[in-house]
């Protein structure tokens, strides 16, 4: 091992970040996009289910498309919290005025998706997290410029 | 793939603590296939990263850190992004 930092200290190592989100200003939404996605799948699943003389196996499907459904539902809105409070500055509300009222509405869907099972309400959250999405790319493109 | 097969770095930041605090040196080795639980150094915005993996989905490498009291949110990465996996902290 020390040979190693004789090396290091000729040879200068490269620095690895074992960053969080806030110092290095990564972000980025594609986990919301995931997480939103999932939900719908996992709707698209329980309304897929037997409904009359459920067997073991399909009770078993059911009780984990339901967790997946409310651990990803809970997984958007920590990723959503996420850019909204630590990527987006007050600056990009001339770029997007309805921006707090947009993350503020998706959410609300994500907390309506834990509480329903709707493939209206899933559908209705993965575009506002599209939106958001947009939004983002947007804001990103502008820093660039 | 890097040319190289092994790699040094040095750890900034405490996402990955107890098992890798700031200033630990770590070597990379680049010539192996990813798998679940590995360290790995990986490269994005121009810049090196040290995190977990957490979780493989096809060319997808979702990563995160040890430490569970700082927010080390990531977006999962790609295969070709990973540098090599830590084989060595020194």
């Amino acid at each position: 091992m020390n040979f190693l930092r004789v090396v290091d200290s000729i040879f200068k190592p490269s620095i690895a970040f074992a960053h969080c989100d806030v110092p290095c200003g990564i972000y980025d939404p594609r986990p919301a996009q995931i997480a939103a996605e999932t939900v719908v799948k996992m709707v698209e699943k329980i309304e897929g289910l037997t409904k009359e003389n459920p067997t073991v196996a399909d009770r078993n499907l059911f009780v984990r498309a339901v967790w997946t459904k409310e651990e990803h539902a809970r997984k958007c809105k920590e990723e959503l919290l996420i850019l909204w409070t630590d990527f987006f500055k007050p600056e990009h509300l001339e770029m997007f005025p309805s921006l707090h009222e947009t993350f503020w509405k998706a959410a609300k869907l994500c907390s309506l998706n834990k509480q329903e099972v709707s493939m209206e309400a899933a559908l209705e959250l993965k575009k506002a997290v599209d939106e958001i999405a947009g939004m983002f790319a947007k804001a990103k493109a502008s820093i660039k410029k | 793939m890097t040319i190289f097969p092994f790699s040094r770095f040095v750890v900034n930041d405490r996402s990955m603590v107890p098992n890798y605090e700031p200033g630990d040196h770590v070597l990379t080795f680049n010539w192996w296939y990813v798998r679940l639980g590995d360290v790995v150094v990986f490269e994005a915005d121009n810049k090196f990263f040290i995190k977990r993996v957490n979780k493989l989905v096809n060319n997808l490498v979702f990563v995160g850190g040890d430490n569970l009291r700082e927010s080390s949110k990531f977006a999962p990465i790609n295969r070709k992004q990973v540098v090599g996996r830590v084989v060595l902290k020194y």
